[in-house]
């Protein structure tokens, strides 16, 4: 083999080479970033199901353990990425922890959770609401979205 | 004599490139996931790279999770897929073996009580009591252990029924005969 045919063969290897690693790298860095983007934009289905039916079904510590597990999970995806997701979500989830506080005749727990309600409503821009005022509209807004607490049983 | 010698350099030299361009893609694609992962263990907005490498595995554990879930429900919905259930059950088992995170766990714990009530409803279609009663059980000790407070068949049935219903999806061209 001549040297102009080596030259040229280890070219073709390393031009194929370059190709289809940048081709790759790009389509697939792109791709990863949207899926990140994607993560950090709605809220994980898997956690969410779980601590809705917790919350529906199961007794006050596996429900409350379940919610608490849900708002750390938002309270780490807004630090990681702030949005008005977030804020929304970890409103609500601490307002339902407040109500079942509530059931529980746990009223020190249940205002230090809607404290926490109140919080992340106003973070959100919302207004600063009365308690009673706030779980009148969480009640509402369960029953839209499916989370009427206990529909098949009560505590 | 010289052009016959150029075609065969460069059909070895093209043939060269297009061989190394898979090789260099599969390059590309490891590259990418790398630099993805050691992104993930880099803090992000307010959150330290501990805490951040912590989130990103709580989050691709409850991904797969929502993802076998999705799998079970989609199966039980389509006729041709029923068949793959009980291998859709064996993945939710194994990956719940697998899980880490204590965030996830309980999460693929009610996955496979849900995958269980699915697996009964299809062995009652098919008459094998025994086989229904053996995974409603199932699913009930799941349910216990997550502290539901009731949990008779018929409303797990109920609850099971409702969610395939929610993710069932009309055959094409069924929205023009309503």
């Amino acid at each position: 083999m001549t040297r102009a045919a080596k030259v040229t063969y280890l070219a073709a290897l390393f031009i194929g080479l370059s190709v289809g690693l940048l081709r790759e790298y790009r389509s697939s860095m792109s791709l990863l970033k949207s899926y990140h983007e994607i993560r950090f934009t709605i809220p994980p289905y898997a956690l969410e199901e779980f601590t809705r039916e917790q919350y529906k079904h199961a007794d006050l510590e596996h429900a409350r353990a379940a919610l608490l597990t849900y708002a750390n999970v938002l309270e780490e995806m807004e630090k990681a990425k702030a949005d008005k997701t977030w804020k929304m979500e970890l409103s609500l989830t601490y307002a339902r922890l407040a109500s079942l506080g509530d059931g529980a005749a746990d009223l020190e727990q249940s205002r230090a959770f809607m404290a926490k309600a109140r919080y992340w409503n106003l973070a959100n821009g919302g207004r600063d609401m009365p308690d009673s005022e706030m779980k009148a509209a969480l009640l509402k807004i369960d029953e839209v979205k499916g989370w009427s607490a206990h529909q098949i049983f009560s505590h | 004599m010289k052009n016959r010698h150029f075609g065969v350099w460069f059909s070895l030299a093209l043939a060269i490139f297009l061989l190394s361009v898979w090789p260099g893609s599969k390059l590309g694609e490891k590259l990418a996931a790398y630099r993805y992962h050691s992104a993930q263990r880099r803090g992000l907005g307010n959150l330290s790279a501990s805490e951040h490498a912590h989130l990103e595995s709580v989050l691709d554990e409850l991904d797969v999770i929502g993802f076998l879930r999705l799998s079970i429900l989609a199966s039980a919905n389509n006729d041709k897929l029923k068949k793959v259930l009980p291998e859709e059950v064996g993945k939710i088992e194994d990956f719940r073996r697998k899980v880490k995170a204590s965030e996830a766990k309980p999460v693929a714990d009610l996955d496979l009580a849900l995958a269980d009530v699915v697996m009964a409803l299809d062995e009652e279609q098919d008459n094998n009591k025994d086989m229904a009663k053996t995974h409603m059980r199932s699913a009930q000790s799941i349910l216990q252990s997550l502290g539901w407070r009731d949990y008779p068949e018929d409303t797990l049935r109920g609850l099971t029924q409702r969610e395939l219903e929610s993710w069932k999806l009309d055959p094409p061209g069924s929205q023009h005969l309503k």
